[in-house]
């Protein structure tokens, strides 16, 4: 998946686990940027009665660098309190909750939200902002987006929004296929282990995730508080990633547990698939633990991808006559220069024809976004590589079919424009194989993300 | 973090209601200055939970921790003590 369950010990955490990270300007305000977050992977909408809420004893944060040194200039900080009105019954609700302050919605969670710049901490809330409850089903939470998503859309100082809480997980990605030792469609029939072709798969839908979103004017990120709206400004770049931490110490206790000590990071997140296809299973967890300052130790496994060397040797069947990777096969040994702009220092200028997003020499995993590239008119969801530079690697929105590209990039597409290299024609075939045409409906406006599959609903199996 | 130094640290971990049993009892006996009943009861309520964790105890390295400041420092003796009573 993108980030979900990505590394051992994070998977055993998914309160702390990133799934999804997004930066774009947003299609409706092109003068803001929404960040969006996205934790606890894979949540059932039935699974109650103790339905998936935020870590009160979790750091949720998203950190911007905006000169390039892959440190954070800017960080937003979130911060959750869960308040139990009734302790005296099982029931998560004793009836239904028709708006965001209903007595019968018995556990309910706040939050506060805090600007960090120059060591200085700015919290931008007045008062604690309620997140909305889970969507249980028609009885307990009726009129769902109306009475209760929509109302959990904050507005902050300086002209900023936030929201935090529970939405339909928009990645879409067939699973099973790909970790069935990457039977990639179409060309399952190509595989060592040739099987049929079958209907596509989006393994993650149905599901829900938790969202933390905040949308800011460009000013508010970038470094002199300039409004960018030249591409080739450095000025207009920025790198951003999303990271969970939580204490150094607890103490497990019968009337309470004990929590002390500095936040320690134990989740983030920039690029997707960074760390779930390009980290190694022994360097996984010290990824999550890192800053993406520290990242220089991981460019080995960007410039000689694993999954590189193994799409060859997984599908020796022939592509228009010839060995469906041959080309990417010579490669092998080959230092990626393309994986390493597009995943770890942004794309300099003179590359894609007016275009970059580079953030610098430092190599870094962070979602790189140029502010001064407008919304699409029509956006395509293989975004650069198909001609739509507001889309991923530039930035990533939510429906950019963000496995397709980088499994095609990994394949050798993009390696075409750093060197003088013909792609195989399978690399412009492959996809993730799931449905990606029919991701679940996203709102038009913030927080994009769309309204939580309901647990009354929900076939899927918890 | 900086404005902490060790003494006053350990101070005000002696002062401590919670957090790592063993350690604190080990800690309470330095006999620092202000450790009376009633400042102990006092400072404990804005204090929070205090947890020390021996990270090395062939060198005698701890961490006291309180909050989200962590004061680590190398103490033999009181990590010998502290294993004679595990």
């Amino acid at each position: 998946m993108s980030s979900h369950r990505e590394a051992p010990e994070i998977a055993k955490d998914p309160v702390a686990d990133s799934t999804d990270f997004y930066a774009f300007v947003s299609p409706d305000a092109s003068d803001k940027v929404t960040l969006i977050a996205n934790y606890i992977p894979l949540e059932g909408p039935a699974g109650g009665p103790n339905f998936y809420e935020f870590g009160d004893d979790v750091l949720y944060e998203i950190h911007i660098d905006n000169n390039g040194d892959a440190l954070a200039d800017i960080t937003y900080q979130f911060r959750f309190q869960t308040v139990v009105m009734n302790p005296d019954t099982f029931l998560y609700n004793t009836g239904p909750i028709g708006s965001l302050t209903d007595s019968s919605w018995n556990r309910r969670q706040f939050y506060t939200v805090t600007r960090v710049q120059n060591g200085v901490s700015t919290v931008l809330n007045d008062h604690p902002l309620r997140c909305p409850p889970c969507n249980i089903g028609p009885r307990s939470t009726p009129m769902y987006a109306d009475n209760l998503g929509t109302p959990a859309v904050h507005s902050l100082s300086g002209g900023r929004k936030v929201f935090a809480g529970q939405r339909a997980e928009a990645f879409y990605v067939d699973l099973g296929s790909i970790f069935d030792l990457g039977d990639l469609r179409p060309f399952q029939g190509l595989h060592l282990i040739p099987s049929a072709p079958t209907s596509p798969v989006n393994a993650t839908e149905g599901y829900n995730v938790h969202t933390i979103a905040i949308q800011v004017p460009k000013t508010d990120l970038t470094r002199d508080g300039s409004n960018p709206t030249l591409v080739s400004d450095s000025r207009s770049t920025i790198g951003a990633w999303t990271s969970a931490s939580r204490r150094r110490a607890r103490v497990i206790q019968n009337d309470g547990n004990v929590e002390a000590g500095p936040f320690v990071q134990v989740s983030r997140l920039g690029n997707p698939l960074f760390n779930e296809v390009i980290v190694p299973m022994g360097d996984k967890d010290r990824w999550n633990a890192v800053a993406p300052s520290q990242d220089s130790q991981f460019a080995k496994y960007v410039q000689q991808p694993e999954l590189a060397k193994l799409l060859p040797v997984l599908y020796p069947g022939l592509v228009e006559g010839v060995p469906a990777f041959k080309n990417l096969a010579g490669l092998n040994g080959t230092p990626r220069a393309d994986l390493m702009a597009i995943l770890m220092t942004g794309i300099p200028g003179g590359i894609v024809d007016g275009f970059q997003n580079f953030t610098g020499t430092t190599p870094a995993d962070m979602l790189r976004l140029n502010m001064a590239i407008t919304p699409a008119g029509s956006p395509n969801k293989f975004g650069l590589v198909a001609g739509d530079p507001a889309g991923f690697p530039n930035g990533r929105r939510v429906f950019d079919d963000v496995v397709t590209v980088e499994l095609r990039a990994i394949a050798g597409l993009t390696y075409a424009l750093v060197a003088n290299y013909t792609p195989d024609p399978a690399a412009t075939l492959v996809t993730d194989g799931s449905i990606g045409d029919d991701p679940p409906t996203l709102l038009g406006s913030f927080p994009y993300m769309g309204t939580p599959y309901s647990g009354y609903d929900s076939d899927t199996t918890n | 973090m900086a404005d902490l130094t060790r003494r006053k640290f350990l101070a005000r971990a002696s002062l401590g209601v919670a957090g790592s049993g063993v350690a604190l009892t080990a800690l309470g006996k330095l006999n620092l200055p202000g450790s009376s009943a009633s400042s102990r009861k006092a400072r404990a309520a804005k204090q929070g939970p205090i947890v020390a964790h021996i990270r090395n105890a062939e060198t005698g390295e701890v961490a006291v921790m309180t909050g989200s400041k962590e004061v680590v420092f190398k103490d033999t003796e009181l990590v010998d003590r502290l294993l004679g009573r595990a």
